[in-house]
């Protein structure tokens, strides 16, 4: 089964020339479920092959019913040795309508970008292809 | 100064609801259930909702 999402052109200012460019990012639109509540609309998650696990913004998961500050809590570390708290709950991940997998994200208070990492999402797939040319992400899974 | 034409551009710091061919904003507040509201009302499909990063910041790991 394969899946294709074109990348997202978002704006960012350039100190250098003073001009608004855009980056283009690989985000996949992704509905979380949580005991048999799904989220309606799905949200834009960045595909990010250097998070270690999927992390998601706690209000999006207290949308749902997740009672975010009851998982479990970590430290979670990014560049720059910034540390965050963290607290894990089991999920399903739903992309499309046809692939569906139970998982397991970090819920975030302090961060708004959901982010979709190897351990929880990547895993669950064959192979996750990044096209630069086309500005396209592939999912295949057996 | 040049400027790109993006249809982000007012929304920066925000959750917007998106069509998916990127073409048109239907949608846009401080939160995802806020979004998520104003999109039932409007009773819109074939829609996502995006945060849109701050404009003067590169992506890290980790972004408030």
């Amino acid at each position: 089964m394969k899946k294709q999402y074109s990348y997202t052109p978002i704006p960012f200012f350039d100190p250098k020339t003073g001009e608004i460019k855009e980056i283009y990012r690989p985000y996949i639109p992704v509905r979380i479920v949580y005991r048999h509540k799904m989220v309606k609309i799905p949200v834009r998650c960045l595909l990010d092959s250097g998070v270690d696990r999927n992390l998601f913004p706690a209000l999006w998961g207290e949308n749902i019913g997740i009672p975010i500050k009851k998982g479990e809590s970590f430290l979670t570390q990014g560049i720059g040795g910034i540390g965050i708290k963290v607290y894990r709950h089991p999920i399903s991940i739903l992309v499309g309508t046809d692939i569906k997998f139970t998982t397991e994200a970090d819920f975030c208070y302090d961060h708004n970008i959901p982010l979709l990492g190897r351990f929880g999402f990547f895993n669950h797939f064959q192979k996750i292809t990044f096209d630069e040319e086309e500005k396209i992400v592939e999912l295949i899974r057996s | 100064m040049k400027k790109v034409k993006n249809i982000l551009l007012p929304y920066e710091k925000k959750w917007v609801a998106i069509s998916k061919d990127n073409s048109q904003v239907v949608a846009s507040g401080n939160s995802i259930k806020e979004v998520e509201k104003k999109v039932k009302k409007l009773k819109e499909k074939d829609i996502e909702i995006l945060y849109v990063t701050p404009f003067d910041q590169y992506l890290t790991p980790l972004c408030k």
